[in-house]
């Protein structure tokens, strides 16, 4: 909602307080108290955490270009191919794209916003561009799962007769009932659901439609505390797709009420694959913190991947204050889940493991020196709602978004949104190719930490990269102690002297 | 995302899902540019974060368990005073009676509703006794000169139920010592004067606190140019050491932190780093607020703000330690900080994310590892005198 009078007079005397005192006061987090005098609830925020540094511009990419200099060179070729599964899953997802969306499910993002990703994945599915999509922990769509005839065999033809009853309502709430419903439900790019602590779904379907499965532990917004869709953004709608009471909020468990360790990770893990017949990869999803023990616990379960997502990771509702102080960055985390991953394969033969992050990676460059640092694959969430229009007020708590992403449905435009996303698509993918061609790469998956350097101390030591200057982490500690040998005794002389 | 990078970000989006041709610069060389600019705005404090729980460790639900907030004050034969929420209202802002009034109101409907929050006051209190339903604690300081029989006499007019003692010098240690034998609630010692010396003979006196105000200290010329993270560190640090060579560890005098810790991530952190208690002063200043509103004097709308606001910051406190995977607010230790600031590494001796040792253990690891390689020459003090140097001291 927006700020009330009240709320705002409220903010304009503690800030006036604070000045008259000449007290600190932290005014990023002045609205925080305010909203907390006004109804004593814990204040949400959406977005990512405000995190002063992920590290993201103090590397580099030695000698590489977004944009060729020369007007007629050309990258096309370059390999972009991402594979996911193949580990213990039967099926696999082949993707010509290294990134994809990220989960942000139907009640967190509005109509207009899921149909407009769905119809912008399917139009650069025609061209040719495979990209992957996860619903996010809400459940999914209609037309995302039921969109061919093999999968309405999986749900009774009752079932099946309510789910399109169910899309017909959704489309007239939304006034979007002129939509072509052949386009609609057809869906061309793989699918990825996701089974939460919140377990919004209603039958295996669920399960069974989508291409691969990401078990979510946590995520980096707010790690620790289960998924939260507040109240008012809960419709009739939204409740009845997660089969939950409306305008109430949605807390979902702070973890899996049968997930409290690695074995019990290791048993829904099969039971997800007897449900699936072995043939859907599984990915397991956590927020960057414990890293290393989270991967090796994901790499000696049965999934095919394993997901991190950053200290910036997005989230339509978080409680505000927790959001902006637990986790770590998506950078450093990417060391200890690259290092799990060797320790591992050390003494195992290596297989189709993948590792995926998430988490303040918007643009080509990221996604490279994600790649570059070990990712095989990248998440984007926020990236795609700036694409439709994003304002970043960060209210996507709130039934009201100015861009009408995550509220005010009817000031969306659709088409306008689908065009936003593609050219992302297309304009990403084309800057990767650029830098892995002008590194003189085939594949965007022969970057490596070698093609980065850091322009600063703390980088080159977490990252283990070389200084702009071709300076080591360690030469630079090496001159340090030096130096400081020297000024000791230095210090130690004159005082001799002085004696 | 960083507050001034994120219209950077938005740009370079848009520019993209406009035209979908490549661009010519990234977002991270535009961010580059101005990022000389941005550091002049350094607050540690946002550097440091918390580790959540995970798959290794589960998190627990506030919303469906029980989180204990908690915290006794007072060791051996003291009263015992336990805050539910482990605040207390402190801090270096002058109040009006209004103010006072609805700050006691408020506090008072939070003990009844079992959540009891302190309070320290200095100067002349008109909360009674018997009307008054949170622990009181008098500020009391020995610049005054005053004999402690007078001090004891000022606690008990108000009926404080404990004490603060502002420490000088040397000589404070004997009104510690008088009042310690007369007066049988909690007595708290406010050390900012001296820190970080004379820990060890406050604490032979048996006072049940050590209080703490970082904005004091970080003023101060020992302190200069450090930050509240080292002032914690230390204190926590010299408790500690002393408990060590005690055997009664299981009794230990508390750790209040004052100073500019005025949000619940704040409070977390500061628990982290070692406070027991932490001073808080944003009551005071939303009850000072209404001095600028339509009703200045409408104290009992005053009250409820006070009272709304804390209900609130309880709620975000229980939420902190469950999802580090705690039951208990007091269980977040500093093994669950980490920084992405080699000065807030060395000032509060901070692991750094990602690597999960701090700056100097590093660099300590490389130091052996050139002394074995024999790439550097080296004696012992060398080396100690070296890593003093690096951090700062």
């Amino acid at each position: 909602m927006p700020y009330s009078k009240d709320v705002l007079d409220l903010k304009r005397h503690i800030l006036k307080a604070a000045e008259t005192s000449r007290s600190y006061f932290d005014l990023n987090k002045l609205i925080v108290d305010v909203r907390k005098v006004n109804d004593s609830e814990v204040p949400y925020s959406g977005l990512g955490a405000r995190s002063p540094n992920d590290y993201f511009p103090s590397i580099k990419i030695i000698g590489s270009e977004i944009k060729p200099k020369e007007n007629d060179v050309s990258y096309n070729d370059i390999d972009t191919t991402f594979i996911l599964g193949g580990r213990y899953s039967s099926n696999v997802i082949s993707t010509n794209v290294p990134f994809f969306v990220s989960g942000m499910s139907y009640g967190s993002l509005k109509l207009p916003a899921k149909i407009a990703l769905h119809l912008a994945l399917n139009k650069l599915a025609k061209e040719g561009i495979n990209m992957i999509m996860n619903t996010g922990e809400g459940g999914a769509l209609p037309w995302e799962l039921y969109g061919s005839e093999e999968s309405c065999s999986n749900v009774s033809k009752k079932r099946h007769e309510s789910i399109l009853d169910y899309a017909d309502r959704l489309l007239k709430e939304h006034n979007l009932e002129s939509i072509d419903r052949d386009l609609l439900f057809s869906r061309l790019y793989p699918l990825v659901t996701q089974y939460a602590s919140g377990r919004f779904w209603k039958d295996p379907s669920y399960l069974l439609n989508a291409d691969a499965i990401e078990i979510k532990i946590g995520q980096g917004a707010k790690i620790g505390h289960g998924g939260l869709l507040p109240g008012p953004k809960v419709t009739d709608l939204v409740a009845e797709n997660r089969g939950i009471p409306s305008y109430k909020a949605a807390h979902s468990p702070s973890r899996h009420l049968d997930i409290l360790g690695p074995e019990d990770l290791v048993a829904k893990i099969l039971e997800l694959r007897e449900i699936t017949d072995w043939k859907s990869p599984i990915i397991v999803k956590v927020g960057c913190s414990h890293v290393y023990d989270d991967i090796e616990i994901i790499l000696k379960s049965y999934a095919d991947a394993a997901s991190i997502d950053g200290f910036v990771g997005g989230t339509g509702a978080a409680p505000w204050e927790l959001r902006d102080i637990i986790g770590i960055n998506t950078v450093p985390s990417l060391i200890p889940s690259r290092k799990a991953i060797e320790d591992y394969y050390s003494i195992t033969a290596k297989d189709e493991f993948k590792l995926i992050v998430h988490g303040s990676v918007w643009d080509s460059e990221r996604i490279a020196k994600c790649i570059a640092l070990g990712a095989n694959g990248v998440g984007i969430g926020t990236g795609f709602l700036l694409s439709m229009g994003c304002t970043l007020v960060q209210d996507c708590y709130t039934n009201v978004c100015p861009a009408g992403l995550t509220g005010s449905y009817e000031k969306l435009d659709i088409e306008q949104s689908v065009t936003g996303i593609v050219n992302y698509v297309k304009g990403t993918l084309s800057e990767l190719k650029n830098i892995a061609g002008s590194l003189g790469r085939k594949s965007i998956n022969d970057l490596r930490k070698d093609d980065l350097v850091a322009t600063d101390e703390l980088s080159s030591m977490l990252c283990g990269l070389m200084l702009e200057d071709g300076v080591t982490f360690k030469d630079l500690v090496k001159e340090k102690v030096k130096k400081a040998i020297d000024s000791r005794n230095r210090r130690i002389n004159e005082r001799l002297e002085n004696k | 995302m960083n507050d001034s990078d994120k219209f950077m970000i938005r740009r370079a989006v848009l520019e993209l899902a406009k035209t979908g041709i490549p661009r010519s610069a990234s977002m991270d060389d535009n961010i580059r540019k101005t990022r000389d600019i941005n550091l002049r705005a350094i607050n540690l404090w946002d550097y440091v974060t918390l580790i959540g729980a995970q798959l290794s460790r589960p998190a627990y639900d506030p919303y469906r368990e029980t989180i204990n907030l908690d915290i006794s004050i007072g060791i051996g034969k003291s009263r015992k005073i336990v805050l539910n929420i482990p605040l207390i209202i402190y801090g270096s802002i002058d109040m009006d009676s209004y103010s006072l009034d609805s700050l006691h109101l408020a506090l008072n409907r939070l003990a009844e509703q079992g959540q009891v929050v302190g309070i320290i006051l200095e100067g002349e209190i008109n909360t009674k006794k018997d009307k008054r339903k949170y622990p009181l604690f008098k500020k009391i300081s020995s610049i005054s000169e005053n004999h402690p029989g007078d001090l004891l006499g000022e606690c008990n007019e108000f009926c404080a139920d404990g004490l603060v003692f502002e420490y000088k010098d040397d000589s404070s240690v004997d009104i510690i010592r008088d009042l310690r034998e007369q007066f049988d609630g909690p007595i708290l010692v406010d050390v900012s004067n001296v820190f970080p010396s004379s820990f060890n003979s406050i604490l032979d006196l048996k006072t049940d606190g050590i209080l703490v105000d970082t904005e004091k200290i970080t003023k101060s010329s020992r302190y200069n140019g450090k930050h509240a993270i080292k002032v914690i560190c230390d204190a926590r640090n010299a408790l500690n050491s002393y408990y060590k060579s005690k055997d009664e560890s299981s009794d230990n005098a508390i750790l209040v932190i004052a100073g500019d810790v005025n949000s619940t991530g704040k409070i977390a952190k500061v628990a982290a780093l070692g406070a027991d208690i932490i001073g808080y002063s944003t009551s005071i200043l939303i009850a000072n607020s209404y001095i600028y509103s339509e009703k200045p004097y409408d104290v009992i709308s005053i009250a409820e703000s006070v009272y709304r606001h804390m209900i609130g910051t309880k709620e975000e406190l229980r939420g902190i330690p469950a999802a580090l995977g705690y039951s208990d607010f007091h269980n977040i230790s500093p093994s669950d900080l980490r920084t992405s600031s080699i000065d807030a590494s060395l000032q509060g001796n901070i692991p750094l994310e990602g690597i999960d040792k701090t700056y100097l253990d590093t660099i300590g690891e490389l130091i052996d590892e050139f002394l074995s390689n024999k790439e550097l020459n080296m004696t012992y003090s060398e080396v100690r005198d070296v890593l003093k140097s690096i951090g700062g001291e």
